[in-house]
């Protein structure tokens, strides 16, 4: 319905983007993108079709140390991958933290 | 005038509206009744433009608006106001900025004048820098209506507003409704479960029952 009152009142298509639907749709992208993150850093074969010579994904570097045997940098690059994660989320918790143009705090019905 | 004809509406396979004429003519101040889930929202609704109704046409002063599943005038050209159930106020703007988003095509100054006399006309002064979400709830309720009157619709839709206010907010709200259509032009249509509610200011009643929108008597 908050969208509804601003076709109602809407200045400009422009306007009633970045005023109104972004900033209603940010906390859904918000979590979105930390779940497309977490899909993307664990990302193995679509990596390894993709990348170009020389360089590589975490997850390529790991799966390369485990032909050489190298299990000790196995291990501890798995661990960096949930570190990463932890990293991202609380940069994004600081995000939503900051922005509160960007997020918007549901009005109770009734108080 | 608001003429609607032969409208039919379904939602989700359920009909709404079954064949429906109706004529509002401009200035008069109609309350609209009904069960719950009858479809009084979706009456609003569909002259606001928000939905189009399936078959049949609605007209506002005499330009046609909507006809057939296309809608010819879009909700923001039709002069409308809408207060919804729920005040539907933007969470993330302060009331100041509700209800100037309604009022960015005027030049600066203008904006500022109006919004000062529209916060004046509707006791919300003292509430411009807050946020929606610490208002009580009758007070989310005289924003929504600022932010409505704030363009100056010709029409005024308001669903339900009055439902789910403790007395004494009911009874406030209630006085500045009245005042405010009773020195202006403006055609209302208000949707209340209770006509007890609008009988000091509404000409005439209709309640939806059946698919069909009946008038009352009396
Ligand atoms: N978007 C929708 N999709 C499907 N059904 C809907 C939708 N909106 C409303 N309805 C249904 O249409 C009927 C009328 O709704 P509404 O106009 O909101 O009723 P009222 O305002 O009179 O309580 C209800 O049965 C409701 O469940
Ligand atoms: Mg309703």
């Amino acid at each position: 319905m908050p969208v509804d009152a601003a076709r109602i009142l809407m200045p400009n298509r422009f306007r009633f983007w970045v005023q109104i639907h972004m900033p209603l749709m940010m906390r859904t992208c918000i979590a979105a993108s930390l779940l497309m993150f977490v899909l993307a850093l664990g990302e193995l074969p679509a990596s390894l079709l993709t990348i170009p010579p020389g360089t590589g994904t975490i997850t390529i570097r790991i799966y390369n140390y485990m032909h050489y045997g190298a299990t000790e940098t196995v291990a501890g690059l798995c661990l960096v991958i949930p570190l990463l994660t932890i990293i991202y989320a609380i940069f994004l918790f600081g995000v939503a933290g900051s922005w509160r143009f960007f997020l918007p705090k549901v009005p109770g019905k009734k108080t | 005038m608001i003429s609607l004809n032969c409208i039919t509406k379904s939602l989700a396979r359920k009909t709404i509206f079954d064949d429906v004429s109706l004529t509002i003519e401009t200035g008069t101040h109609v309350a609209i009744t009904g069960p719950s889930g009858c479809g009084k929202t979706t009456f609003l609704r569909l002259i606001a433009g928000l939905d189009t109704p399936d078959r049949g046409d609605i007209r506002i002063e005499s330009k046609l608006t909507s006809q057939s599943g296309r809608t010819l005038v879009p909700p923001h050209q039709r002069q409308v106001g809408f207060v919804f159930q729920a005040s539907a106020l933007w969470p993330h703007m302060n009331v100041v900025q509700n209800i100037l988003f309604g009022l960015q095509q005027l030049p600066k100054s203008d904006a500022a004048e109006h919004l000062n006399r529209i916060l004046s006309e509707t006791g919300t002064t003292h509430l411009a820098k807050r946020m929606p979400g610490t208002l009580s709830g009758g007070e989310q309720r005289r924003v929504a209506v600022a932010r409505t009157l704030a363009p100056e619709p010709r029409i005024l839709l308001m669903d339900e507003p009055l439902t789910d206010l403790d007395s004494v907010a009911k009874t406030e709200l209630a006085e500045l409704i009245k005042s405010i259509v009773q020195n202006s032009k403006m055609t209302l249509i208000f949707v209340t479960h209770d006509l007890k509610e609008v009988s000091h200011f509404c000409d005439r009643n209709y309640v939806i029952k059946g698919a069909k929108v009946i008038a009352l008597n009396g």
